[in-house]
């Protein structure tokens, strides 16, 4: 699904997502395909909390992404999509630094 | 900050923490996982405003670009892509391939139109800087797409070259398969202008803003529209509220003067 490409401008996940060191106008990206201590932002997209208030899950940054990708909107934050995406993600963030805030308590 | 590797999390002692997962090449799509995606997507999209779910039907360049994603491209896979993205391509009616490029700048800004919540009649632009850097003078360009500053100088000013930029923004497909760039004329992003006021109620990119400015202004200057009719109003409440002020003024200097001349003036006034 994330290399899954469509639409009216046949764009995938992938094709924003898929190098290093890439950026959309000066909005740096994330690429979500390494794996291991190099992954980055899946903190930001696989539904890790970064910063408490801040978490951002898929179903979420699928909100954000999908419009300026002109996709249809997403059903619902359970959609078996959004699960699948968050899996995959986490599946490839293996081994990278879990990065939450501690919970005092 | 507690920090913890998703791998002692996953399983502890098995890994290292830190070291690299070894990913087998089954998390690449072949066609019976793509068609399955396809299906799930579908499945958990709705439709919104003009985007529909056959958004989501790929035509044969994406889905065979979907499945080759990550992987290098075969030389003839590659080739009948492009062939017939090639194919595909409608040159201009009047065979005229330069357009007005003070109007392409403001194309290549705009980022608006075909989304779900985009009005289908307004211009769409092409978002150029999205990924490409262009004129020097912007400098918020990505870097997806190779620099295209001083393009017509590095590549020449030839008609063959002009014939290339205006295939490639067309259809991309058609020179590398595969590439990330969007099929902007193939997939009805951008139209040739003067095609577009057939197509589109409101015509093409930047066509339309230049009509409705000058709509705009005249609406705005009818003598009994709204905005005229509101700013009278507010230059007379000036002019009054001006001159009651002033009247104030006046009166409050002169009772200051009274008060000066009476406390220094050595002589007293009757």
């Amino acid at each position: 699904m994330f290399y899954f490409r469509g639409g009216t401008h046949d764009f995938a996940c992938a094709t924003c997502h898929g190098e290093d060191a890439k950026r959309i106008r000066l909005q740096d990206l994330p690429n979500l395909t390494t794996s291991g201590r190099r992954a980055e932002g899946v903190h930001d997209v696989a539904g890790l909390p970064r910063v408490a208030g801040r978490a951002a899950h898929v179903p979420v940054a699928a909100q954000r992404l999908l419009p300026p990708a002109a996709l249809p909107g997403a059903r619902c934050s359970a959609s078996d999509a959004s699960i699948a995406l968050t899996m995959f993600l986490a599946r490839n963030a293996n081994g990278a630094a879990f990065d939450a805030p501690a919970i005092k308590r | 900050m507690r920090r913890t590797t998703l791998t002692s999390i996953a399983r502890r002692g098995a890994r290292r923490p830190g070291d690299p997962v070894r990913l087998r090449d089954r998390r690449r799509p072949t066609r019976r996982s793509s068609a399955k995606a396809a299906a799930v997507l579908k499945a958990s999209f709705r439709e919104q405003g003009q985007a529909k779910l056959d958004r989501l039907d790929q035509d044969d360049t994406q889905k065979t670009c979907s499945e080759y994603a990550g992987k290098a491209l075969p030389k003839d896979v590659a080739e009948r892509i492009e062939k017939a993205n090639l194919a595909s391509i409608k040159w201009p009616a009047d065979g005229k391939l330069v357009g007005d490029w003070k109007n392409g700048e403001r194309i290549a800004q705009e980022g608006r139109g075909m989304q779900y919540s985009d009005d289908p009649k307004a211009p769409v632009g092409a978002n150029c800087y999205a990924c490409h850097q262009l004129a020097p003078q912007e400098l918020s360009y990505g870097t997806i797409g190779p620099s295209l500053y001083q393009f017509g100088k590095l590549r020449g000013y030839t008609d063959e070259m002009r014939k290339y930029a205006y295939g490639k923004i067309y259809n991309a497909d058609a020179y590398s398969a595969c590439t990330n760039m969007p099929r902007f004329g193939h997939k009805g992003i951008l139209t040739e202008a003067a095609d577009h006021g057939r197509r589109r109620a409101a015509d093409g990119p930047g066509l339309a803003r230049q009509q409705v400015e000058p709509d705009l202004q005249t609406w705005a200057a009818r003598p009994d529209s709204f905005v005229v009719s509101s700013l009278a109003l507010a230059v007379r409440l000036c002019t009054i509220s001006g001159l009651a002020a002033g009247r104030a003024l006046v009166r409050a200097a002169r009772r200051d003067f009274d008060r000066f001349r009476d406390r220094h003036s050595r002589y007293a006034y009757p």
